[in-house]
């Protein structure tokens, strides 16, 4: 079982996980001729910013074990990391945002197609699907807040405005 | 035998057969008549060699006649002192071991590199590690003069570095994987200005398929770094 040093760093408030090089040819546990302990200490005051907040020790498993939503991850005291559940569901929308891009693009194309042939309603429908588009995260937001899993969370998939072809 | 000598005042021919064996003892041999071709080859033994001092070795001297090599002191190599001389045991001159600026440096000189020292080249990586990505935080598989890895977010790899390089100007070289199947790709990039110091750098992985600047994790790294300590 290995360790890991965890801290909240002072400039953004992120989290920070430390894994120490246990194997390392020359400056590994093995190599140190140290107890655990004391090589970790060694480890620490190498690794840890002096302005670190909430310095943790524990092992690997403690850590949560899916990186989905690894920004998300705070400290609530001198403990492992856990997932702030809200910002997590800021990731989710921001992750919306950039998959309707392409979207965008294509209801771009098709307005200009229904302009051409000057096809009035289908560019009032076309239209109608953009400004959903456009409000899709801010609709979205009570669905995100109802979910209180990382993998509901995960999963979810909105609803996408679109047109026929 | 009278008979034998009857009217002879001297014996100047005897056939071999006329003499008994062990006839003729070393008495009746003149020294010089023992020449060289009286010896056969391989005739003299070790046993036949007369003694001598222990260590010493046979030479030839000035004149060509064989001589003997002073034994010498212990850990002494024999040393030719060139045409018409002897060789002699001398102690081994010393090769002095190369120090750090001079190995930084590729200095022309006749020094000796010990392993411990043979980091220092600038063609020798002072750091190295494999890291791969799997479960919450990424594990450091691998590594040299490393003393930790830290993951800071989603394709933010901080390495901190055991025995320090001397100057932050130094060379970083790394490689990642990406998924199997994957269509996209994670570039690298290090900031120079805050990610790069003597202590240790950041690696950046950003996803080559956004528009936009956007981090991710490869499937695994690996780095190196070349520069003095």
């Amino acid at each position: 079982m290995s360790k890991c040093i965890v801290f909240t760093r002072a400039s953004d408030g992120g989290v920070s996980v430390i894994t120490p090089a246990y194997n390392d040819k020359i400056g590994g546990l093995a190599a140190s001729g140290k107890s655990e302990s004391d090589w970790l200490d060694d480890v620490a005051a190498k690794s840890v910013p002096a302005d670190a907040l909430n310095i943790h020790r524990c092992e690997k498993d403690d850590i949560n074990p899916s990186r989905r939503f690894r920004n998300a991850w705070e400290q609530t005291g001198v403990s492992a990391p856990v997932t702030n559940m809200n910002e997590a569901r800021v990731i989710r929308i921001n992750e919306v945002r950039r998959d309707r891009e392409s979207r965008f693009r294509e209801l771009d194309i098709e307005y200009n197609r229904a302009d051409e042939t000057d096809d009035i309603e289908r560019k009032l429908v076309i239209v109608e699907a953009k400004t959903k588009l456009r409000d899709l995260p801010e609709t979205i937001k009570p669905d995100l807040d109802a979910l209180t899993t990382e993998n509901d969370l995960s999963e979810y998939e909105p609803e996408w405005p679109s047109v026929s072809k | 035998m009278s008979g034998f000598l009857s009217g002879r005042t001297s014996l100047t021919s005897v056939a071999t057969e006329n003499l008994e064996d062990g006839a003729v003892t070393t008495a009746k041999i003149a020294d010089v008549n023992v020449s060289t071709g009286k010896v056969a080859d391989d005739a003299v033994t070790l046993a036949k060699m007369a003694p001598g001092t222990d260590g010493n070795l046979i030479t030839y001297d000035a004149s060509g006649n064989p001589a003997a090599v002073a034994t010498g002191s212990s850990t002494n190599v024999l040393t030719s002192n060139g045409a018409g001389a002897a060789p002699t045991f001398q102690a081994a001159s010393s090769v002095a071991q190369a120090i750090q600026s001079a190995i930084e440096a590729e200095t022309n000189q006749d020094t000796y590199i010990p392993p411990d020292l043979l980091k220092f080249s600038p063609g020798v990586a002072k750091t190295w590690g494999s890291v791969t990505y799997s479960g919450g935080t990424p594990s450091l598989d691998l590594s040299y003069n490393i003393t930790s890895i830290t993951d800071s977010a989603i394709g933010v790899l901080g390495v901190t570095i055991a025995v320090d390089h001397s100057s932050a100007n130094y060379c970083i070289g790394s490689d990642l994987g990406i998924a199997s199947g994957s269509n996209s790709v994670a570039q690298k990039s290090v900031n120079d200005s805050d990610d790069k110091a003597t202590t240790g750098f950041t690696l950046i992985f950003i996803d080559a398929d956004q528009t936009n600047i956007n981090y991710k994790d490869p499937v695994n790294a690996s780095f190196s770094t070349h520069g003095d300590q």
